[in-house]
Parts: C-alpha cells; sequence; structure tokens
C-alpha cells in the first residue's frame, strides 16, 4: 500500500504540489490524471525520491521512504517513462538486467530473469534478447522499457506518460499487455497520464489533480456518475461522459434475466459499450446475454440508455 | 563494447584495406632506411658537405619523441577528461566558464613562450617540453568532454537516474560510454597537435624528431629539416589513422 500523505514540493513561488493526501491500495492500479502542469509527473517523482517534497511523507507498506537512500528505495521500484530511455549502447538483455545486475544477482538467475520477463512483454527471447534498441520500434522499445523497469521484482510500478508517445494501435496494444502484465503478477501500479480514456481503461482508481490539489479521487465509474466539480467533470467526461460511462458499466447490471432471447449470447461481464457497438452492427435493439453461470437473460437498448442506478 | 564491431584482423587481404598498418610500416621503413640514405641527400642537396643528420640516432630521436607526448597526454588525458566531467557535475558547473578561459589561454600562449618560461625555473630538456605540450593539449580534450557529456541524450539519463543508478554509475556506465566518441576525438586532435609541437622542444634540448628541423634551421642545413619533417609528418599520420581504428572499433 502506498501512502502520500500531505505531500508538498514548491518550485520557486510556484506550488507544484499542494497538501496532496492519497492512498492507492496494493495490487491496484492508480492513475494520476490532470492537465499539463497540474503537478502528476511531481508527484510521481516524489514517490521515488527524484525530486524531495518540501512537505509531507510518502509511506510504502508502512515505511517511510525518507529514511531509505535514494538509489535503495530506487531500485525497489519501477520506473517507465514516456521518453523510454534504453541506454542505446546495451543489448537488450543488458538493458532489462540493468538493476539485477546493481543488485548483485548471480548471472544465471539474471538470464532466467530476462528470457522470462521478454515473454512477459511479448517479445521473443531468442529474437530480441541480443538486438540494440535502435532495431526496435517504438512500441517494442517501451516493452523492453517496462520489462527493465520490472527487472528486480519490484512490488511498485510507477509510470510517467508511458505510452504518451506511440500512435494508437500500438499504444492500445501496450495498455492490453500491461493489464495483462499487472494481473498476472499482482504490482501496484501508479500511471500518470493525460488521456483520460487511458485512466479509465487502465485504472481501478483515478485521481484528478488541478494546479498540484487532488480535486477527486475514485473508481473511473465514480468519477463519471459523481463529478465533485464542473473540472473534474470536464475533464473526465466532457462531451462524452455518457460514453465512458457506457465504458465502464458492465452488462449484467442492465439485464433482464427473466427474458429469454436467442442469438449468441454477450457476456454478462462485457461493458455496456460493447453491447451498443452490436445493436448499432447488426441493427438490433435486443440481445441475449449470459453470465459466467450459465443464467441467460436479453438487454435491450432501452436498458442500455437507462440513467445510471448509482447516479445523483 | 560489442566484440562484433571490431574488424577482423585474420588474412593478408585484411591488412591492406588498413591504412593505420601501412602508415606505421611507412613510418617504421623511413626509420631503418634514413642512415642508409646519405648517397641520396648528397644528390639531392649537392652543396651540403654533411647531408645526413648524424648527431643522434632516429631511432632515438623517434623514441624520445614518442616518450615525451606520450607522458604529456597521459597526463592530458587523465586531467582533461577529469576536469570535464567535473564541471558538467551539479557541484562543479560554477567552474565551467573559468576552466574554458583557462584552457583557452592555454591554447592561445604559444609554446615557445612557455618553453621560455619553463627553462629558468626547471632547467633544461624533456620537463619544459612536456609542461609545454600538456598546456596546449588540455583545450581540445577539455572541450571535447564537455561537449560529449552535454550531448548524452537526456531520455537514458534520466532513466539511469529513475531505475537507481547512483551518479558515479550513471556516469561510468551511461553519460561516459555515450560521450566516448566525442571524446575520443579531442583526445584525437590533442595528441596529433603535440606530436607536431613537440618538435619544438629540440630548442630546449629536449631530444625530439625536431631536433634535426632545429638543427638544419639554424646550421642552413634544408636536408636535416627535410629528414626531421619526414618522420614528424609520417608518425602524426600513423597516429592518426590508429585512431582511426579506435573509432571505428567504438562504434
Amino acid at each position: 500500500m502506498i501512502v502520500l500523505d500531505r505531500l508538498t514540493k514548491h518550485f520557486g513561488a510556484t506550488t507544484a504540489v499542494d497538501q496532496l493526501s492519497l492512498t492507492v491500495p496494493t495490487g491496484s492500479i492508480c492513475a494520476l490524471v490532470g492537465p499539463s502542469g497540474c503537478g502528476k509527473s511531481t508527484t510521481l517523482r516524489l514517490i521515488n525520491r527524484l525530486i524531495e517534497p518540501d512537505g509531507g511523507r510518502v509511506l510504502i507498506d508502512g515505511t517511510d521512504t525518507a529514511g531509505l537512500a535514494p538509489v535503495t528505495l530506487r531500485r525497489r521500484i519501477g520506473y517507465v517513462i514516456q521518453s523510454i530511455g534504453l541506454f542505446p549502447h546495451w543489448s537488450i538483455a543488458r538493458n532489462i538486467s540493468t538493476v539485477p545486475e546493481l543488485l548483485g544477482w548471480p548471472e544465471a538467475r539474471i538470464e532466467a530473469r530476462v528470457d522470462e520477463l521478454l515473454d512477459l512483454v511479448g517479445l521473443d527471447p531468442a529474437q530480441y534478447r541480443e538486438r540494440r534498441p535502435h532495431e526496435l520500434s517504438g512500441g517494442q522499445q517501451q516493452r523492453v522499457g517496462v520489462a527493465r523497469a520490472l527487472a528486480a521484482d519490484p512490488d511498485l510500478l510507477l509510470m510517467d506518460e508511458p505510452f504518451g508517445a506511440l500512435d494508437p494501435v500500438t499504444r492500445d496494444g501496450l495498455q492490453a499487455a500491461l493489464i495483462d502484465i499487472q494481473a498476472r503478477t499482482g504490482k501496484t501500479v501508479v500511471i500518470v497520464t493525460h488521456d483520460i480514456d487511458e485512466a479509465i481503461r487502465l485504472a481501478s482508481l483515478i485521481a484528478v489533480l488541478d494546479k498540484g490539489r487532488l480535486i477527486q479521487q475514485g473508481a473511473p465509474r465514480d468519477l463519471l456518475s459523481r463529478p465533485v466539480t464542473p473540472f473534474v467533470e470536464a475533464f473526465v467526461g466532457g462531451p462524452h461522459r455518457g460514453l465512458r460511462l457506457l465504458q465502464v458499466t458492465p452488462v449484467g447490471e442492465r439485464t433482464d434475466y427473466g427474458n429469454v432471447t436467442s442469438g449468441e449470447p454477450i457476456a454478462a461481464e462485457a461493458t455496456l459499450d460493447v453491447a451498443l457497438e452490436r445493436m448499432v452492427a447488426g441493427s438490433i435493439d435486443r440481445l441475449p446475454v449470459r453470465d459466467r453461470a450459465g443464467r441467460q437473460g436479453t438487454l435491450s437498448l432501452a436498458d442500455v440508455v437507462a440513467r445510471e442506478v448509482t447516479g445523483p | 563494447m560489442s566484440a562484433r564491431a571490431l574488424p577482423s584482423t585474420g588474412g593478408i587481404h585484411h591488412l591492406a584495406g588498413r591504412p593505420a598498418i601501412w602508415a606505421t610500416l611507412a613510418f617504421l621503413a623511413a626509420l631503418a632506411l634514413l642512415p642508409f640514405s646519405d648517397p641520396l641527400f648528397h644528390a639531392l642537396f649537392p652543396e651540403l658537405q654533411r647531408p645526413l643528420y648524424t648527431r643522434a640516432s632516429f631511432v632515438d630521436l623517434a623514441l624520445s619523441h614518442a616518450a615525451l607526448v606520450g607522458v604529456a597526454s597521459l597526463v592530458v588525458v587523465s586531467v582533461g577528461i577529469g576536469v570535464g566531467i567535473f564541471v558538467t557535475r551539479p557541484a562543479g558547473r560554477d567552474f565551467a566558464g573559468p576552466v574554458d578561459t583557462l584552457t583557452a589561454v592555454g591554447q592561445t600562449f604559444p609554446p615557445t613562450a612557455v618553453l621560455a618560461l619553463a627553462v629558468p625555473v626547471i632547467g633544461y630538456g624533456g620537463a619544459p617540453t612536456v609542461i609545454a605540450l600538456i598546456a596546449y593539449g588540455l583545450l581540445p580534450v577539455v572541450s571535447a568532454t564537455i561537449a560529449g557529456l552535454n550531448a548524452v541524450p537526456v531520455a537514458p539519463v534520466q532513466a539511469a537516474d529513475g531505475i537507481g543508478l547512483s551518479p558515479a554509475g550513471r556516469l561510468l556506465k551511461v553519460e561516459l560510454p555515450l560521450a566516448a566518441p566525442v571524446i575520443l576525438s579531442g583526445v584525437r586532435t590533442s595528441v596529433i597537435l603535440n606530436i607536431g609541437t613537440a618538435t619544438i622542444g629540440s630548442t630546449v634540448g629536449a631530444l625530439t624528431l625536431g631536433s634535426p628541423i632545429i638543427e638544419g634551421l639554424s646550421g642552413s642545413n634544408p636536408a636535416y629539416v627535410l629528414q626531421g619533417a619526414i618522420l614528424v609528418g609520417l608518425f602524426a599520420i600513423a597516429t592518426d589513422l590508429w585512431f582511426d581504428e579506435l573509432e571505428h572499433a567504438l562504434h
């Protein structure tokens, strides 16, 4: 569990981070979102002490990070940046093994770990191990960047706009890879992004920052259905708030289980945007639904557009 | 560094494509053959009584010349790179300006003047020559080190900090290797300059390939000047081409 406790950072006369308190549960993905200059990257860099706070504390599993040597702390925390920053003069394998080498792992363990990580991020070890960074595409390089961050098996992964410089298709693939990796490894992830769709897709906890202050935190659905200020409403929803709500609402919640319709059923765990897409594509207003237990039901277009049950 | 970038050294036809080896052979051949070139220089300079320099053996001159340049270059490289590193660290950044000025002064100050000032203090011979070469050779190394380190891309440096390299680890493992080609080109400039500059050491009694040149100039013996100049030229060319090899190996 990561606890940010009244964290404060000034740069000259400006307050970059202002009394920010936030708790990120172990094993969750937390997205720090907000406009440029809101303090989200600064907050991330305060966590691994790339910059030192002027006030407040960071606790990782109860330990105050101020008591650790910064270099020791950082070797225990994965770090991924937008500009990737692979070491161009080293092979992919050596890039990934940087931190294990610093920690003095035996060579055989490092080699096995490199292959394991390349597999994890979806790159064939035999093909990529000995390549140089410049021989890889941007997306592949960032996969290596993620592998390097995970090399020493840190419990916490910090990501500073990790997919911001990639094209939409590549970004999509890496987001899916991150969801998969997080599900398989149970890492705690704090990701900075200005892309609210990315935050909604990846995070179970979103913290909206503005001018260094935490404005609202909560599950994506909470933020979309109950924004506390017009700023949050505009930032997380904007003109697409209704559509984004569909993305975070499961089909099962709107299904009428007393009613069975014929056809290829949609999973109850799928989200409403997928259901709506199928209705539009098939020019139909009813879809058969089946949940994990095998229960059958029907989702109608009226159910899709019904008012959010938990709404204001 | 990866080994696969090194050119293969096997086979005689590989030698043919490596000018550094040819230039070195030419230099060695000149050293070996000049003592037997009396008839040639008599023919070229019929008006001279003794057209072949014999006061010291050319091999001794070359060895002494190489030693002076070598010692000066060792100091220049260690001090120059050290200073370059220092002024690019947070602690030394304030010194960047003064160091820049100082090294520039070192290079604009004529080496002959350095010799003239040094001799009364430390006497004649190799020592004042080495001092003059150090003063003259520092600028290219210091400025190349600064330029090379400042040109290291930001992203790998940020990543190095973020994943937990210490400042020294970052310097040794990331910054210096990435700056190495630029630093090496500065070392190359410095060494080549000083192979030429070392010849003036012979004006204060150092044994160098400049000895025949200086004596030839003062004694109106152009044959001596030619012999010294040929050897210094070949020495500089061969050394320069070996730096070429080194730069290729680094890529």
